[in-house]
């Protein structure tokens, strides 16, 4: 009995106090570094040690038997190996994927979000560049790829027109983005609220197959879905009212809001002279409606409403004659109603139903006057066509539907159709389209995006097949390379259409290629493109699509907001040459909205004490080339431009007006000057008639200056703020 | 027989569970002292593995949470950072499943504070991208702590720290912060209820008021 309860007790001594054993090792990557930090246990047990700077380990462990040594580290996969007594434990640790954000597809495209991991900027970003007047388009002009234009409005990109980027809002068609355009000054977007939108994609070339009718670029906008909280915002400036609120249902279930802006520039322009002699206007008033429901469980259900209204009215010195006047007034009315769902029908299938209508009305009327603003009726060329009335209306109609499927191992279907419906006075059109895209997720540093596109137009009867493909392939330092390639379509415009129907669609290759990186709040980007026009709308000597073109060059893009503390810049650069036979040119030719050099710098500094941020923007373009050219395709003049330098600043004091408020208000006062230094700047030159005259296209007035008070009421901009600035 | 044979049986039982309590309680000394990401990384290490050996104990998993909390804090690579807190995250959840069940609102406290501090983490990480999803559930965390144990003296701190840390017209204060610390710095006076019980926090506070 004894001797059996002395053997047992022996026994769990010996289990107990087993003979002390060194266990010595080293934990090193697969490219024999060292990796410091690294946990060693004994498999079951709290028993181990952490490796040393050259990666090597050693312990003493009182276990007997067989010992299976377990080694982890931060974004390696764990690995097991037995101690064979005597030996040390040699453990070489593998990356673990599954630790690392999967790679994104970024080529040719520039994301501007606040919840997307790819995203280069947030919707805060793109309100605070200066100069922009929270003009979604114009913040985008400060990133590569986009030309500085500044007497007319639209997203010139890479050598294509400002006709040949669309914008897209929850999916669908933005048919007339754009107020209507006046000659020489630069027209606003409709879309005057920025802060509806959550994600900005804006695509100098290479998109997806689910979008089309962009020969060279998308603006591609998502919405916000239900509002977080209730707010109200109210502005005041010299020019300008502001009123908004957003209202979310106690269920949390629904909210809606509106936007209401009216701005008049009449008094301004009064004060500060302009070239342009306004008589009435510039005035906008602009209202957006936004309703967001949850249907059912899964389902969202948005609604987006925008009417729109500007009047102009001015008259300036007639090119053809010295005493004369030539009066443009116009008048724009717009409503734009988009409306979205989207549902889970069922595990792994999303449904995203979409439709929109646009009413457009302009009435732009021009008239020759003469000193006492009576209108002089001169009937030879070129003045018989100075005194013209027209007025246009037009409905466009969309629907489109896209269903995704989200496969085992994250690879992606998504599959739709839409369809448009265009009317105005003079003709009907219907255009359909097909499109499918897969999106595979070939190792967990590659995807590829492989999509086609089918397009038909029942008015040019012509049917076209887009296929586009994109990858992205990270590469072991963390960095991205990405490819694009992809063919493009573009509907010529109705005006064109009136005179002959059957003119193919305009077509356009791409091929991009990218570099990314990004670490610790920097970003690097290169790329470098080529574009190739098959067909472009000519209009001499017949009309056709006999034209044609190409595009290439590179551009560089940097932001860094870790380097210098509070402050936040970036830079970029493109390089472009293009050449294009479009229009009423005699021969492939560069045009005139393409400069070879184009540079920008956006710096935003947060000085706390003061509570104001600054702002600057800055732009250079190299000359632009001009030309005097008949609508025979002669050319009569033609040189370039100087080049282009305009500094734009912005200073924005935030402070609470009311501290002892309930609900604290967050108050704004934002002050602005574009074109600091006055720079005479020179877009290109209008001709008289006979050639014999030649006047530059420049800024209404040397300096444009902005200052206003905008006071917010139960909303978190402070986040937006606090996030972008520190 | 049978019955000595249990007896030393729970004896040695009862040695290996006071060997992971010395084990434990010299690795949170050591975290008292813990400076350097070489520290942390062989604490959080130890902390890990003791939070593998002991799956019903929710101490190894709140400190291992803390541990891999502060390396986040102390990366330079947004990437990194947001592997440590996403791993603190896991850690911080055991614990909280652990403690949940029994109601002992002291402990839940220590498991919020550090919840919420690891979310904090994540914000710092990359503002931009994080600050909108984070920072909320990191003060709603917080409020939870300070509301289940107003005296934690490490909630106190991190109040102090978030109030001192953001400007004042966004709701940061620094009066308010020095209170707070001050208060705080009050509480760590009290000594914590054994070897092993949370007690960091105290030298981070005593460098805020100084």
């Amino acid at each position: 009995m004894k001797t059996s309860l002395m053997l047992c007790l022996l026994a769990v001594l010996a289990l107990n106090n087993a003979a002390a054993q060194r266990i010595i090792g080293s934990v090193k990557d697969k490219n024999n570094q060292p990796l410091e930090g690294a946990s060693i246990s004994i498999k079951g047990t709290a028993v181990g040690t952490s490796t040393d700077s050259a990666g090597n380990f050693s312990f003493e462990a009182n276990i007997n038997g067989e010992i299976m040594l377990v080694a982890t580290y931060m974004g390696y996969k764990a690995k097991i190996l037995p101690v064979t007594k005597g030996n040390p434990v040699h453990f070489i640790l593998a990356k673990d994927p599954a630790t690392l954000d999967p790679v994104v597809i970024s080529a040719g495209s520039f994301e501007a979000s606040d919840k997307s991991k790819g995203a280069v900027m947030t919707a805060m970003d793109v309100v605070s560049v200066p100069g922009n007047g929270g003009d979604v388009a114009n913040a985008i002009r400060t990133l590569p790829g986009a030309q500085q234009i500044g007497e007319r409005e639209g997203l010139f990109v890479r050598g294509g027109s400002g006709e040949e980027t669309r914008q897209f809002v929850d999916g669908v068609l933005v048919n007339r983005p754009y107020y209507v355009t006046l000659p020489g000054l630069p027209q606003f977007n409709r879309i005057s609220s920025p802060f509806l939108f959550n994600g900005i994609v804006f695509s100098s070339g290479g998109y997806s197959a689910l979008y089309g009718q962009g020969l060279s670029g998308a603006l591609v906008m998502e919405s916000t879905d239900l509002h977080d909280k209730s707010s109200a915002v109210i502005g005041l400036s010299p020019t300008l009212a502001v009123t908004g609120m957003q209202k979310l249902a106690k269920d949390k279930r629904s909210s809606w809001g509106f936007y209401s802006r009216y701005m008049n520039n009449n008094a301004y322009t009064k004060l500060i002279p302009q070239q342009q002699d306004f008589a009435a206007g510039p005035a906008y008033f602009m209202n957006d409606l936004n309703v967001r429901l949850k249907t059912g469980k899964t389902g969202l259900l948005k609604v987006y409403a925008n009417f729109g209204y500007n009047k102009t009215d001015f008259t300036k010195d007639d090119i053809d004659s010295s005493s004369l006047r030539k009066r443009f007034a116009a008048e724009d009315r717009n409503l734009y109603v988009n409306i979205s769902h989207r549902s889970q029908l069922a595990k792994n299938w999303q449904l995203d139903l979409a439709a929109a209508y646009n009413h457009n009305t302009t009435d732009i009327r021009n008239n020759l006057l003469d000193a006492s603003k009576a209108v002089v009726i001169i009937p030879d060329t070129p003045y018989v066509s100075k005194n013209q009335h027209l007025k246009s209306g037009e409905d466009y109609f969309t629907g489109r539907f896209v269903l995704s499927h989200f496969f085992a191992g994250h690879h992606v279907l998504k599959a739709g159709a839409e369809y448009q419906f265009t009317h105005d006075r003079f003709m009907d059109d219907q255009y359909y389209t097909s499109f499918a895209e897969f999106e595979w997720r070939l190792a967990h540093n590659l995807a590829l995006r492989t999509g086609l596109r089918f397009e038909y137009d029942q008015l040019l009867k012509a049917a076209e097949l887009a296929p586009r493909v994109s990858m992205a392939y990270r590469l072991p330092n963390g960095a991205s390379l990405n490819a694009a390639y992809g063919i493009f379509y573009q509907k010529p415009e109705n005006r064109f259409l009136l005179d002959n129907h059957n003119l193919p669609q305009a077509k356009a290759a791409h091929y991009i290629l990218n570099y990314l990186q990004r670490a610790n709040g920097r970003l690097f980007r290169a790329e470098i493109f080529y574009k190739h026009y098959d067909r472009l709308l000519k209009t001499f000597p017949t009309l056709s699509m006999n034209g044609s073109g190409d595009a290439k060059g590179f551009e560089l893009f940097w932001r860094d907001k870790s380097s210098i503390k509070n402050l936040d810049y970036w830079v970029s650069y493109s390089y472009l040459a293009t050449k294009r036979d479009h229009l009423e040119f005699p021969y492939q030719m560069e045009p005139s909205f393409a400069a070879p050099h184009t540079a920008s710098l956006v710096a935003r500094r947060f000085i706390e004490p003061i509570r104001t941020s600054i702002g600057i923007s800055y732009s250079y373009a190299a000359g632009r080339p001009y030309y005097d050219l008949t609508a025979y395709g002669k050319i009569r003049d033609q040189g370039t431009t100087k080049s282009y330098n305009v500094l734009n600043l912005g200073l924005y004091h935030m402070f609470t007006m009311f501290p002892k408020w309930k609900e604290k208000d967050f108050t704004v006062i934002a002050v602005g000057v574009n074109n600091l230094l006055g720079t005479n700047q020179v877009f290109g030159y209008e001709y008289s008639y006979n050639g014999s005259r030649k006047v530059p296209v420049t800024l209404p007035a040397a300096r444009s200056f902005f200052l206003g008070i905008f006071m917010s009421l139960g909303i978190d901009r402070t986040e937006d703020f606090m996030n972008d600035n520190l | 027989m049978k019955q000595m044979i249990s007896l030393i049986a729970v004896f040695f039982m009862l040695n290996t569970v006071k060997a992971q309590d010395q084990q434990l309680a010299a690795a949170v000394t050591k975290l008292n002292t813990a400076a350097s990401i070489a520290d942390f990384q062989q604490l959080a290490n130890e902390f890990g593995r003791m939070a593998a050996a002991e799956p019903t104990q929710w101490l190894p998993a709140y400190y291992a949470a803390y541990s891999n909390t502060k390396l986040a804090f102390l990366q330079k690579d947004a990437e990194r950072a947001m592997q440590f807190s996403n791993l603190a995250e896991e850690q911080i959840k055991k614990a909280e499943a652990i403690v949940k069940p029994g109601g002992n609102q002291k402990e839940l406290a220590e498991v919020y504070t550090v919840y919420s501090f690891m979310n904090r983490s994540r914000v710092e990480a990359d503002p931009m991208v994080n600050g909108r999803k984070y920072g909320p559930t990191a003060g709603a965390h917080l409020s939870k702590a300070r509301q289940l144990d107003p005296a934690n003296p490490r909630a106190l701190y991190l109040d102090g720290l978030v109030k001192f840390k953001t400007p004042a017209m966004w709701g940061g204060d620094k009066k308010k912060a020095k209170e707070l610390f001050e208060q705080a710095l009050k509480q760590f006076e009290v000594k914590p209820a054994s070897a092993v019980a949370p007690q960091w926090g105290r030298a981070d506070c005593e460098k805020m008021i100084q």
